[in-house]
């Protein structure tokens, strides 16, 4: 809240901010380099949004997390569209780390979350990495609830079809 | 797909995490851009509150000496300095724009500050 009038803040504060990229940073890197598959892009394209944040000329809009995924998505898009032609993509990138270290493992989702739809995707990250409850998803994404809950089970029912035999090792360990 | 596999699933995918960004936000390439606008900013600053100053000076002759005595030092307000600084050296940079703004940024509870006449307007 605005201390001198009462009313709210309109602008985002480099606080906001900063606390917006401890959040979401990490996450949404993840999710642009799903659209990339190239993490210096997708940070240039997150650190594009953030910064436009900075510079003071974006009024806060009701979803913030809602505000910086679709943000990022666009920006990944632009970026992927404009540099498509000349990018050579590393095979062996990777956007996310596995608590054991297992490089084959974070291959095997990483090639999973990028062949999910783009809804889906954007509600799995939200909810697994962004830590977001599905009423939180449903309102940064501006879906019905039901909607929202729809698409994270698809997206875990495609990704345990995906990483099936992964899963099934890892619950007998 | 039951709870117990939903479950399992979701903890097998939490044992992944996002990997921190190699760069941190403040080593973004855009973040020279906003260096060079804060120069920018800080000396259009400077220019306009020492124009205000002299503008007024047959108001105020006094305030003006005062004024001018505690003037930015133009080594630190030179826009080409400045800008190699930002780019070369931003920690610096930021201390001599931290420095600076104490003296430099005119004060709006100034009577000749040219903040004050644009708020009274």
């Amino acid at each position: 809240m605005n201390e001198d009038s009462g009313l709210p803040e309109t602008i985002w504060t480099a606080k906001d901010v900063q606390r917006l990229y401890e959040q979401h940073g990490a996450a949404l890197v993840a999710y642009a380099a799903s659209f990339l598959s190239d993490v210096a892009r997708a940070e240039d394209a997150v650190h594009g949004v953030f910064l436009k944040l900075l510079s003071g000329k974006t009024s806060r809009p009701e979803s913030e997390a809602g505000y910086l995924y679709r943000a990022v998505k666009n920006a990944a898009f632009n970026a992927h569209r404009s540099r498509a032609r000349d990018v050579v993509i590393p095979a062996d990138e990777t956007w996310f780390q596995h608590r054991a270290g297992n490089l084959e493992s974070v291959l095997a989702l990483q090639k999973a979350l990028g062949e999910l739809p783009e809804e889906q995707l954007e509600v799995v990250t939200m909810r697994i990495w962004s830590g977001m409850t599905l009423e939180e998803v449903s309102s940064a994404t501006g879906v019905a609830l039901n909607t929202a809950a729809s698409r994270y089970r698809y997206a875990l029912e495609k990704l345990r079809d995906s990483l099936g035999a992964r899963i099934a090792v890892k619950v007998q360990e | 797909m039951n709870e117990r596999q939903q479950y399992e699933l979701e903890n097998y995918l939490r044992e992944f995490r996002p990997c921190t960004p190699r760069r941190s936000l403040s080593e973004s390439p855009f973040r020279n851009w906003r260096r060079l606008a804060a120069a920018a900013a800080i000396f259009s600053l400077a220019s306009a509150s020492i124009g205000g100053a002299f503008r007024h000076r047959d108001h105020n002759a006094e305030s003006i000496r005062a004024s001018a005595a505690k003037g930015p030092d133009p080594a630190t307000v030179s826009t080409i300095p400045l800008t190699k600084l930002a780019l070369e050296n931003p920690q610096k940079f930021e201390a001599i724009i931290s420095d600076a703004s104490l003296r430099i940024l005119p004060k709006i509870n100034r009577h000749d500050s040219s903040l004050q006449l644009l708020a009274k307007e």
